[in-house]
């Protein structure tokens, strides 16, 4: 019965897209505005654009830097979250620093990465990891802190610590409000990876759109804007399959909380 | 009836009679337009126009001040915009009347099928090579670069503030006449502050700097390496005002009387260049100690053809335009042979 349910949801929501898509499709059918082209119009560009004679050249760079980023972002959000979290004395000093830094929007410090880092991907993948370490951070520090009391007490009786405790006790403990600032990371991460490539930058998809902006090319631009919202749907769906699997193979047992 | 109740229905008239005279007014409005857009001439005195802050934007700011459009019957608003292709969506839109910048802009929106015309231009590049003064761009590298020739330039990276724009085409078009090999340019997109601080941290080999940004590099220790508007083309055509075709064809009048009030401004600033210094530290906001040392935008009230159609060929030949751009639909109204 709930299966069931879940499937009429999943084709619900296809539906809604389709229909939308459908809206969209029609409503631009005879669209004269070069600023807003046909859907049809933006198709054929999708295609001889991103099908796949940019995907080398544009998509994989940013692909490779929104990957590169995150992971690092993230790695270092729950590491040293794991290490602030049960400190409550350290949690409490470094709290107005994280609510300030985590404030400060990365895009601000494009220009200062550029002169710091360098033009090349380094000083975008550190932008990304920047931007994405903050949602995570904040997260663990919390989850970590507020560790059912039973868990901390119980592994104490039975005198399990250090690194055993983080591996057994506290890690799965917090995983679940690990993996959702992961998946809040993961948003920041896109929008940083195209915005960083619209400054400095000679290839990427936000460097294609910006260029296409400039040019007047609208319709490559929107095939551009059309890919990164496909990439933002992709990635998030290959989040939930992992984060599912993650949360049945390590996840907190033994208990209704996640 | 007593007073206060006549005072009352006075009161009552008064309003009626004010919501009758809105209600006939915007009636009247109404038909109005509706009668003024069926007709093929509105020509529209209020204008709002686009303008970049650069020395070469002075001619747009002289003729506000001195009263130019307003002694021409036109009331101008000036807005300030970030770039020259940014100004095209509110014009397009009807947000704006007027925009400006380079002329590529122009050619560019026509192959994309955004018909624009220039109305009036505002500066071009130096008519000669030894004209220092008018040299208002230039390559430029570090002393200690080891970069002592154009030659040198192979195989390094140029910072320019738009990629596949005025400046990387008109670097390639220059050096390619001092037979450097331009496919081994390396190209990078920096806005023109951060130019410098990028240059003196080594992040790149050499940066295209143009107006006041030039003056300031020299005044940093950098070395111009190459002039890359006059040795692309001298009198380059580099500055116009331009409208969407539909606005010039329903606007004739109204375009006529602001190029007056352009040319008027552009005389005004060539009778004494002390004039441009100093609208450049009013608009622009440059330092009073590099505005009067810096090289000034050569103004004109028109361009040659040969020189617009040079910056066409160019910009054709490193693939910023795909076909021939049509100069008379585009520029026919700022040429001088028109």
């Amino acid at each position: 019965m709930r299966r069931l349910t879940s499937v009429a949801h999943r084709l619900l929501g296809l539906l809604v897209f389709a229909v939308l898509v459908a809206a969209w499709w029609l409503g631009s059918q005879n669209s004269l505005n070069p600023f807003y082209p046909p859907l049809e119009v933006i198709t054929q560009h999708f295609r001889d654009n991103w099908l796949f004679e940019r995907v080398p050249g544009d998509l994989v760079p940013s692909m490779w830097r929104l990957a590169v980023g995150y992971l690092i972002g993230v790695a270092a959000g729950a590491g040293l979250g794991m290490l602030i979290g049960v400190r409550p004395r350290l949690r409490r000093a470094v709290t107005p620093v994280i609510d300030f830094m985590r404030s400060l929007p990365p895009t601000a410090l494009i220009p200062t990465a550029i002169v710091v880092i360098g033009i090349g991907s380094s000083g975008k993948v550190g932008l990304i990891a920047l931007a994405c370490v903050w949602p995570v951070l904040l997260n663990t520090v919390t989850a970590v802190a507020n560790l059912d009391v039973i868990w901390s007490q119980t592994a104490k009786a039975y005198r399990i610590s250090g690194w055993r405790y983080l591996r057994r006790v506290q890690l799965p403990g917090a995983l679940p409000q690990i993996l959702a600032g992961a998946r809040a990371a993961l948003a920041v991460a896109l929008i940083m990876v195209v915005v960083t490539e619209m400054v400095g930058s000679t290839e990427g998809i936000g460097h294609f759109v910006i260029q296409a902006q400039r040019t007047f090319a609208l319709a490559d631009m929107w095939s551009g804007v059309l890919l990164i919202g496909l990439i933002g749907f992709a990635i998030n769906a290959l989040f939930v399959a992992v984060q599912r699997g993650l949360l049945r193979s390590h996840g907190p047992r033994g208990t209704t909380r996640s | 009836m007593t007073v206060q109740e006549r005072t009352n229905r006075r009161r009552t008239v008064v309003r009626a009679g004010a919501l009758g005279a809105a209600l006939v007014a915007t009636l009247g409005l109404t038909t109005g337009c509706g009668s003024s857009s069926a007709s093929s001439e509105s020509n529209v005195k209020d204008l709002k126009v686009a303008v970049m802050n650069l020395a070469a934007s002075a001619p747009y700011y002289v003729a506000q001040e001195k009263g130019y459009f307003k002694d021409a019957g036109l009331n101008v608003k000036l807005v300030s915009a970030a770039g020259a292709a940014e100004g095209v969506p509110p014009l397009v839109s009807g947000t704006i009347q007027v925009g400006s910048g380079n002329l590529i802009t122009v050619m560019q929106a026509a192959e994309q099928g955004i018909q624009l015309t220039s109305i009036a231009t505002t500066n071009e590049a130096a008519p000669s090579l030894d004209d220092i003064g008018h040299k208002t761009s230039a390559v430029m590298v570090r002393p200690d670069s080891g970069i002592k020739s154009p030659k040198d330039l192979e195989g390094k990276t140029i910072a320019v503030n738009a990629l596949n724009g005025l400046g990387d085409a008109t670097i390639k078009a220059s050096l390619v006449k001092q037979g450097v090999d331009v496919d081994s340019l390396k190209f990078t997109e920096l806005t023109f502050p951060d130019m410098l601080t990028a240059i003196d941290a080594k992040r790149v080999d050499a940066i295209w700097e143009v107006e006041p940004f030039v003056m300031a590099g020299k005044k940093a220790g950098l070395k111009p390496i190459s002039y890359n508007f006059e040795e692309a083309a001298l009198r380059l055509p580099l500055g116009v005002s331009f409208v969407t075709k539909q606005f010039a064809d329903k606007n004739p009048e109204t375009i006529k009387k602001f190029k007056q009030a352009m040319d008027r401004a552009i005389d005004y600033l060539n009778e004494d260049e002390q004039r441009i210094r100093d609208a450049g530290v009013s608009v622009a906001k440059i330092s009073p100690e590099v505005a009067a040392k810096m090289a000034l935008p050569d103004m004109t009230t028109s361009f040659s053809r040969e020189s617009v159609q040079s910056l066409a060929d160019l910009s054709k030949e490193y693939g910023l335009l795909k076909k021939d751009p049509d100069l008379d639909a585009q520029f026919g109204l700022v040429l001088e042979d028109k």
